[in-house]
């Protein structure tokens, strides 16, 4: 019998409870009945565990805190909504010189608008952004996720998109949300097996008339923040694969990779 | 008085009381997710400002407490998200390093799990904070954080290596530093308590 995953289980049984009644437990609970030296592990996970919970309770605020918190709270009540004071403020008359401004600012707008157009026009000469730069831009996504905003493909079947690439299937566990304003849709897939919380993340957008990508995965580069990322364009889409592990990000990026994830 | 006016009028109150009887313990899971009493106290309330506006959800009162300790998490990731993610952590654990039973006045004290609290990645932390502190099961840990509950066992078991590892070494320091017979020194030394991994 594996030790591993008893001494998980033993550190997932919470002193008090009835933990080890569970179905779940049953493995354990047979080890235990058992084996002695387990059995001597198991009350000092408890004692441990009771010990340590005391003291990670025993947290007190710092005095007069109850009061400066009702006295904020009173005041964030007092405070009218914005809502409220919008709709109190009178409109403002428009003046001549108001309609001056506002048609100033319109003809400004219209020369933007040609510039921007002419520019548009003109043929645009495409290039490969820089390894780094693709990490910084997947590094500022990954700090922009809502935690509340994932969909679990269980739940809520997933925008199209997704590659077609057998290392890269979705499961039901998986998670998927909308960034920049539903303009990337990245998908956050568990790992198999799972270990130390990796993260492995893909992003697919549009492309730009601006860029363009090597036709499959390329070897990656490391993030600031400690991702290995990998851009590439297939199918009208651009795919950006983060990777994150807490040892080594990049031999989990190979890993992924190194399945031979091909343009489908 | 119109049932609507009536609700709105007692909003105050409902507030205050629900500060009043939960102040204390959403203070504390903010602190040991945060790891500093202007964090925490920000988060607090924070905590109670979204539960505020939000009270119409409430559906069943015995549940206050846990929604509020969701409010509260919820609000310590979203503060985190511009953070990097954290650095590795070295979880090995010696177990010949942890004593066999720790002194009575073990130096143990908050402070110090506080310090090995914040040097854990914050999956670890949310884990072990929710197991601790909120004392859910690991099935509940899992549904509400929305992971699988094998990384939710591996998680637990793994922070909880490390804080072991702190508290042994705490442990230790102290019989070290403590002046004591040489019988207590022996009834001190570590042992094995199990071997593991």
């Amino acid at each position: 019998m594996k030790s591993e995953p008893l001494h998980d289980m033993i550190d997932a049984c919470r002193p008090g409870h009835d933990d080890l009644d569970q179905p779940e437990f049953s493995e354990l609970a047979q080890a235990l009945s058992e084996d002695s030296k387990l059995q001597r592990v198991f009350a000092r996970s408890q004692e441990f565990d009771t010990t340590l919970r005391t003291t990670f309770q025993a947290v007190a605020p710092p005095p007069g805190f109850a009061e400066r918190l009702l006295a904020s709270l009173d005041q964030f009540e007092e405070e009218p909504a914005v809502a409220d004071v919008e709709t109190a403020v009178e409109p403002a008359k428009r003046t001549s010189r108001r309609w001056f401004t506002v048609r100033a600012g319109m003809a400004s707008l219209a020369t933007v608008a040609a510039v921007v157009s002419i520019w548009f026009a003109m043929p645009q000469q495409k290039s490969t952004p820089s390894d780094r730069a693709v990490a910084e831009r997947v590094d500022r996504w990954n700090e922009d996720f809502d935690e509340a905003d994932w969909q679990r493909i269980a739940d809520v079947s997933s925008p199209q998109d997704f590659p077609a690439w057998k290392p890269l299937e979705l499961r039901s566990d998986d998670r998927w949300q909308w960034v920049l304003k539903q303009r990337t849709l990245c998908y956050d897939l568990n790992m198999t097996p799972q270990e130390n919380g990796e993260i492995v993340r893909l992003f697919v957008s549009k492309p730009t008339s601006t860029e363009v990508f090597p036709p499959s995965p390329p070897a990656g580069y490391p993030s600031p923040n400690g991702w290995h990322v990998g851009a590439w364009q297939a199918n009208g889409r651009v795919y950006y694969l983060a990777v994150y592990a807490h040892r080594d990000s990049k031999l989990l990026y190979s890993r992924v990779i190194g399945s031979r994830i091909n343009a489908a | 008085m119109s049932a609507a006016a009536q609700t709105a009028s007692s909003e105050p109150t409902r507030l205050r009381e629900l500060v009043e009887q939960h102040y204390s313990a959403i203070y504390g899971y903010a602190y040991r997710l945060s790891g500093s009493v202007a964090d925490a106290e920000d988060l607090t309330q924070q905590t109670f400002m979204i539960a505020h506006q939000r009270m119409h959800q409430v559906r069943e009162q015995d549940k206050v407490i846990r929604w509020l300790y969701t409010i509260t998490r919820t609000s310590f990731l979203k503060s985190r998200r511009r953070q990097r993610p954290s650095a590795a952590v070295n979880f090995e654990l010696n177990v010949d390093e942890i004593p066999d039973r720790f002194p009575d006045d073990c130096p143990f004290d908050e402070e110090r799990l506080q310090s090995a609290l914040n040097e854990l990645g914050d999956e670890f932390k949310l884990c072990v904070t929710m197991f601790y502190y909120e004392e859910l099961s690991y099935k509940e840990i899992a549904e509400q954080l929305d992971i699988p509950i094998g990384t939710v066992m591996s998680r637990l078991a793994r922070a909880k290596g490390r804080l072991r590892h702190a508290m042994a070494t705490a442990a230790l320091k102290h019989t070290d530093e403590s002046p004591s017979s040489a019988d207590d020194q022996d009834q001190k030394q570590p042992t094995p308590i199990r071997s593991l991994k």
